[in-house]
C-alpha cells in the first residue's frame, strides 16, 4: 500500500490577543491510498483543525504535510485553490449546498473547476437521487441533501474525501446510509476517505483510526478486518 | 444588558450603520439645505422690499404736477406716492462711471437703505447717499466729495452715507469692466437739485389691488399724461431677483425630494436586512423568556437613534453649508443688506418624519419575526422553496454558464432585495442624469445664444431722441444693423412680461428654430416656443400685446414659432411692426466690428464678451447649486452602491465561502458578484434614463422666465453618468474582491448553519 498523506511534526498555533492556543501539537501520521480513516477525539481535540490543514483551508505553523508527494504546507493561495479543486472532496456536517442550485446543478457546478466532463445524473443515480435531480436543497430531506453533498464531492473524482461529522445533523438510520455510501467510495473507487467524528463505534469500520487528544495524536490503530457501517451497533 | 447588546451590534454592523447614518445625513442635508436656502432668499427679499417700502409701480411722466398727483390719488387704489427726478449722469472719476441720480421728494417709498454714515436727510442740500458697491469698488468714503455731470450740469456733493436700494438689488454692469466701479446710483434730497424748479419725472406709487387694475384705472384717468407705467414685477431688478428665485425654486422643488426618497428607501432596506440577519439572536432572546415588547423595542431603537442623529446633523449643517456655497455668488450679484434664515422649523420636520419611518419599518420587520414560535426563530430561516420557472426548464438553460444561472436564481429568490437595489440605482441615475442634464442644458443654451443666435461683436446702445435717418447713418458708418428691443406685456388670460425684437433679416442676429437653424424674418410674426407653451398658444392663434408703459393694445396673429434660448417673446420685421400701427424706434445697432471709439448718437457700447460674462454671472448661482447637487448625488451613489453590495455580499458570504472551499478561484467568485452588480446597474440605469428625462421635463419649463431649456439627455451625459455609476461599482467590486480573497474559510465554515 502506498502512502498518500503524511503529516510530519505538524503544529498549528492560534493567536488570540496575547494568548496562544496550540490546536495541533507536533502531529505525525501516514495514510495510505484508498484507506477509510477515522479521526476520533472529543470536542476541541483538534480534529477539525487537522482536516482544515489537510484540506488546504488553513496553513501550518510548523511541520510538513505531504499529499501525493507534494508539500502542501508550502503552497500559495493559488496552488491551494488548485489543490482543493483537483484533489480534495469535502463533505460537511451542514451539507453546504448552494441553495439557489438544484441537486443536479450543485453537482454539475464542479464542471467549472475540473478539466473533464461530469455526468451529474449518473453521479446522482449512484447516490440514489436520480429522481430528485431538479429539486432545490430546500425541497430535500437532510439525508438527501447530504447525499447530494457527497455526490458533489465525488464528482471531481478526488483522491481524498474529507468528511467533517457528516452524520452530525442526521438521524441514526440516515446516518448509516451516508456512512455506507462513503465506505463504498473507499472500497469501490479507491478514494481515501477521512472521517472526523467523536463516535468511537465508527472506528470499527475504519481501516485506520487516529485518536486525537489535546492537539496530539494519542494513538494510531490499524484495523485489518474492518466491518461494514451497516453491521455496527449504534 | 440589551443596551449593551445594541451597542455591540452597532459595532458589529458598523459599516451598515454608518451608511444608515450617512444616508439620513445626506438626505436631510440636501433637503433642509435647499429648502432653507431658497426660502431664506425669498423671505429676505420680501422683508427687504417691505422694510424699504418698495414701490408697487412707477409712473413715468413729465407732468408730475399737483393736479396729476391729485388725479392719481383720486384713482381710489393709490395708498402712497412720492416723486423723484431720475437722471443719468457721469461721475467725475476715472473712466467716467455711469451713475443714476435720484432726487427724491421724500424717503418713504423705495427707501434708501443705509449701511454706514448718516441717515438720509431730506433737508440736506449738500449731501449724497451713494451706492455702497460702487463706493467700495472706487474706495470712496463718508465725507469724500463727489461730482456728477448730467446734461451739462455739474453737481458736487459730499458723501453722507453708503447703502443699498431695493430698486437696485440686481444691477450688474455689462458694458465695460465687470465690477461695480463702472456704474451705480446715488440718492439726494430734492433740495440738492441745482434749481428750485425740480422737473420730477418718476412717481413712485403704492396701491391696493392688482397692478393690472391700477394700470387700467391710470389709463382711464390720465391717458396721454404719462409716458409709461412700470409695475413692480416688470422692474428690471425685481424681475431678475424673481428669475433667480424661480430658478432656485425649480431645482429645490424636485431634487431634495428625490434625495429624500432614495435615502429613505435605502435606509429602510438596510434596516430590514440587518434585523432579518439577527433572526436567530431574536429566537435566542425569545427562548430565554425576554418579552416580545422588549425585543421589539430593542430592535426599533436599532436604527432610530442613528437616523435621528444623522438627520439632525444634516438639518443643522445643510442650511449652513448651502448658505456658505451660494452666498458669495449671491451677495456679489444681489445687493441686499441681510439674510433671514427661515424655514428651519418646517424643513426640520424631516427629522421626526425620518425617525418615524425608521421606527415603523423596524417595527414591522421585527414584529413579523417575533410572532413566530421561539422554536422556529431559533433556527435559521429555512431557504425559500421554489419551483423551476419556464426559463429554467428550457433546453438552453443547461447550456448557460453557471455564472448566469447562479445570478438568475439569486435574483429570482431575492426579488424584493433585487428590486430595492435596482430602485437605488435608478435613483442615483436620475440624480446624476438630471443634474448633469440641467448643467449641460444651461451651457447648451449659452452656446446656442452666443454661437447660433448672436454673430455681432459690438452692440451700440442708441441715445434717446435720435431720428431714424441718424440711426441709419450710424449703421452705415459702423457696417451694422439697427434693431429694436422692447419689453412687452402679452395679454391672454394672464399677463406675461416678454421681449419684442424687431429686426430685418440679417446675419448678425439669427432667429432660430428648435434645431438652431436659421429662420428668415419676412413680414411674419414669430413667437418663441417657451412663451407659446407658457401661454398655451400656437401658430394661427391671435394674441394681444402692448409695449410696457404704453396703453395701446395690438392684436397680432402668430405666423411662426421660433426657439430662443434667451429672451422670450415676439420677433418681427420693422415693416410688420409698422403695419401693426407701431413706430419703429431702433434701440441699438449691432455690428461685427469691434467699435472702440465713441460714436455720436451712441450712449454705450456692449461687447459680446461682456454679454457672455454677464450671462455666466447670472447663471453662476444656479450652476453652483447644480454642481453641489451633482457632488452629493455622487456621494450618495457611492454610499448606496457600497451598502447594497455589502448587504448582498453578507447574505451570500456563506455560499461564496463554500464555493471557495470547493476549489473555485477567488477571481471566479468576484466575477459572480460583479455580474450581479453590473446587471443591476444596467437595468437600473436603463430604467433611470426615461425617468430622468421626465424629471428634467418637470424642472426645465419652470426654470426662470427668460431662459429656454429643452429637456434632453445628450450621449455625453449618458456616458458620464454611466461612467460615474460604473466606476463606483468597480471600486466597490475591487473592495469586495479583496474581501473574497481574504475570506477566512475556517472561521466561516465553523459558523455555517443551514
Amino acid at each position: 500500500m502506498n502512502t498518500i498523506i503524511e503529516f510530519k511534526n505538524v503544529t498549528k498555533v492560534y493567536k488570540s490577543g496575547d494568548s496562544f492556543l496550540k490546536a495541533v501539537d507536533n502531529v505525525n501520521f501516514k495514510i495510505n491510498r484508498g484507506e477509510l480513516v477515522v479521526i476520533l477525539g472529543p470536542s476541541g481535540a483538534g480534529k477539525s483543525t487537522l482536516l482544515n490543514l489537510l484540506g488546504g483551508l488553513d496553513s501550518v505553523t510548523s511541520g510538513e504535510i505531504i499529499v501525493n508527494g507534494s508539500h502542501i504546507e508550502s503552497f500559495d493561495d493559488y496552488q491551494l485553490t488548485n489543490y482543493r479543486a483537483r484533489n480534495v472532496g469535502f463533505v460537511f456536517q451542514f451539507f453546504n449546498l448552494i441553495p439557489n442550485l438544484t441537486a443536479l446543478e450543485n453537482i454539475e457546478l464542479m464542471k467549472d473547476v475540473v478539466d473533464f466532463d461530469i455526468d451529474g445524473l449518473k453521479i446522482l443515480e449512484s447516490v440514489g437521487l436520480k429522481n430528485h435531480a431538479n429539486q432545490f436543497p430546500s425541497q430535500l430531506s437532510g439525508g438527501e441533501q447530504q447525499r447530494v453533498s457527497i455526490a458533489r464531492a465525488i464528482a471531481k473524482k478526488p483522491t481524498i474525501l474529507l468528511c467533517d461529522e457528516p452524520t452530525g445533523s442526521l438521524d441514526s438510520k440516515t446516518g448509516v446510509l451516508i456512512l455506507n455510501l462513503l465506505q463504498e467510495m473507499s472500497t469501490d473507487y479507491n478514494t481515501t476517505v477521512i472521517l472526523i467524528t467523536h463516535n468511537s463505534i465508527l472506528s470499527k469500520a475504519a481501516d485506520k483510526t487516529i485518536k486525537i487528544k489535546n492537539g496530539k495524536v494519542e494513538e494510531v490503530t490499524v484495523n485489518l478486518m474492518p466491518k461494514k457501517f451497516t453491521e455496527l451497533n449504534y | 444588558m440589551l443596551k449593551r447588546k445594541m451597542l455591540r451590534d452597532i459595532k458589529d454592523y458598523k459599516v451598515q450603520f454608518i451608511s444608515i447614518f450617512l444616508m439620513a445625513f445626506i438626505g436631510s442635508l440636501v433637503f433642509t439645505g435647499m429648502y432653507v436656502d431658497t426660502a431664506s432668499f425669498e423671505t429676505s427679499m420680501d422683508n427687504y422690499y417691505d422694510e424699504t417700502n418698495l414701490a408697487d409701480g412707477w409712473i413715468y411722466s413729465d407732468y408730475l404736477v399737483d393736479e396729476f398727483l391729485y388725479q392719481v390719488k383720486a384713482l381710489g387704489a393709490t395708498n402712497q406716492m412720492e416723486r423723484q427726478l431720475v437722471l443719468d449722469s457721469k461721475a467725475k472719476l476715472d473712466n467716467n462711471p455711469n451713475i443714476i441720480l435720484h432726487f427724491i421728494e421724500n424717503n418713504t417709498i423705495s427707501k434708501f437703505y443705509l449701511i454706514e454714515g448718516k441717515e438720509l436727510d431730506i433737508n440736506d442740500s449738500e449731501g449724497v447717499w451713494l451706492d455702497k458697491s460702487f463706493a467700495d469698488a472706487r474706495n470712496l468714503k463718508i465725507g469724500d466729495e463727489i461730482s456728477f455731470e448730467s446734461n451739462g450740469v455739474e453737481i458736487q456733493k459730499e458723501i453722507r452715507g453708503l447703502g443699498y436700494s431695493p430698486e437696485y438689488v440686481y444691477n450688474i454692469p455689462l458694458s465695460t469692466v465687470q465690477n461695480y466701479s463702472s456704474m451705480g446710483f446715488a440718492y439726494m434730497s430734492y433740495k440738492a437739485f441745482p434749481s428750485d424748479n425740480i422737473p420730477y419725472n418718476v412717481l413712485n406709487v403704492k396701491f391696493s389691488g392688482t397692478s393690472e387694475t391700477f394700470s387700467q384705472l391710470l389709463d382711464y384717468r390720465l391717458h396721454g399724461y404719462y409716458t409709461a407705467f412700470l409695475e413692480r414685477s416688470h422692474q428690471p431688478s425685481v424681475s431678475a431677483v424673481a428669475e433667480s428665485i424661480s430658478q432656485e425654486n425649480s431645482i429645490s422643488s424636485i431634487f431634495p425630494i428625490i434625495f429624500m426618497i432614495i435615502s429613505m428607501a435605502m435606509l429602510l432596506t438596510t434596516m430590514k436586512r440587518i434585523i432579518s440577519h439577527q433572526r436567530t439572536q431574536i429566537g435566542i432572546l425569545k427562548a430565554n423568556g425576554i418579552k416580545n415588547y422588549k425585543i421589539i423595542l430593542h430592535y426599533m431603537l436599532f436604527g432610530f437613534l442613528l437616523v435621528i442623529f444623522g438627520s439632525l446633523l444634516g438639518a443643522v449643517i445643510g442650511p449652513i453649508l448651502f448658505h456658505i456655497i451660494s452666498n458669495p455668488s449671491r451677495t456679489f450679484y444681489y445687493k441686499f443688506p441681510y439674510w433671514n434664515f427661515v424655514g428651519l422649523m418646517e424643513s426640520s420636520l424631516i427629522i421626526p418624519i425620518m425617525g418615524a419611518i425608521s421606527l415603523l419599518v423596524s417595527y414591522y420587520s421585527i414584529k413579523n419575526i417575533v410572532i413566530e414560535p421561539a422554536s422556529n426563530i431559533i433556527k435559521p430561516k429555512a431557504p425559500k422553496t421554489s419551483k423551476l420557472s419556464y426559463v429554467e426548464k428550457l433546453k438552453v438553460w443547461e447550456k448557460l454558464s453557471f455564472n448566469f444561472r447562479w445570478n438568475y436564481r439569486i435574483i429570482k429568490r431575492n426579488k424584493s432585495r433585487s428590486m430595492m437595489t435596482i430602485i437605488g440605482i435608478i435613483g442615483c441615475t436620475i440624480l446624476l442624469i438630471s443634474g448633469l442634464g440641467l448643467y449641460e442644458e444651461i451651457n447648451e443654451s449659452k452656446d446656442w445664444y452666443f454661437n447660433d443666435v448672436t454673430h455681432f461683436d459690438s452692440k451700440l446702445a442708441i441715445e434717446d431722441n435720435i431720428s431714424l435717418s441718424q440711426v441709419k447713418s450710424i449703421a452705415q458708418k459702423t457696417d451694422g444693423e439697427p434693431i429694436m428691443e422692447s419689453s412687452i406685456d402679452i395679454l391672454t388670460s394672464k399677463t406675461e412680461l416678454a421681449t419684442l425684437l424687431v429686426l430685418n433679416d440679417n446675419d448678425l442676429i439669427t432667429v432660430t428654430d428648435s434645431n438652431h437653424d436659421k429662420l428668415d424674418v419676412n413680414d411674419e410674426v414669430f413667437l418663441s416656443r417657451k412663451m407659446a407653451d407658457m401661454l398655451d398658444v400656437d401658430v394661427g392663434d391671435t394674441i394681444d400685446f402692448r409695449i410696457v408703459g404704453s396703453d395701446k393694445i395690438i392684436k397680432v396673429r402668430i405666423d411662426k414659432i421660433h426657439s430662443s434660448p434667451f429672451y422670450q417673446g415676439l420677433v418681427m420685421s420693422p415693416n410688420k411692426l409698422e403695419q401693426l400701427g407701431l413706430n419703429y424706434t431702433p434701440t441699438s445697432i449691432v455690428t461685427s466690428q469691434h467699435i472702440t471709439e465713441s460714436v455720436d448718437g451712441i450712449d454705450d457700447i456692449i461687447y459680446l464678451d461682456n454679454l457672455i460674462t454677464g450671462w455666466n454671472q447670472m447663471e453662476e448661482l444656479s450652476m453652483l447649486v447644480i454642481i453641489t447637487l451633482i457632488c452629493f448625488a455622487v456621494i450618495l451613489s457611492l454610499i448606496i452602491l457600497y451598502n447594497l453590495n455589502l448587504l448582498s455580499f453578507t447574505e451570500l458570504e456563506n455560499d461564496i465561502v463554500t464555493l471557495k472551499v470547493l476549489g473555485f478561484e477567488s477571481a471566479y467568485l468576484v466575477k459572480l458578484l460583479a455580474t450581479q452588480s453590473f446587471l443591476f446597474i444596467i437595468i437600473g440605469f436603463i430604467v433611470g434614463i426615461p425617468l430622468s428625462y421626465y424629471v428634467l421635463s418637470m424642472i426645465m419649463p419652470a426654470f426662470g422666465r427668460n431662459i429656454y431649456l429643452v429637456p434632453s439627455i445628450s450621449p455625453t451625459n449618458l456616458v458620464v453618468s454611466f461612467i460615474i455609476i460604473i466606476s463606483v461599482s468597480i471600486i466597490m467590486n475591487l473592495y469586495f474582491s479583496r474581501k473574497i480573497r481574504n475570506l477566512d474559510m475556517v472561521d466561516l465554515l465553523k459558523g455555517l448553519e443551514r
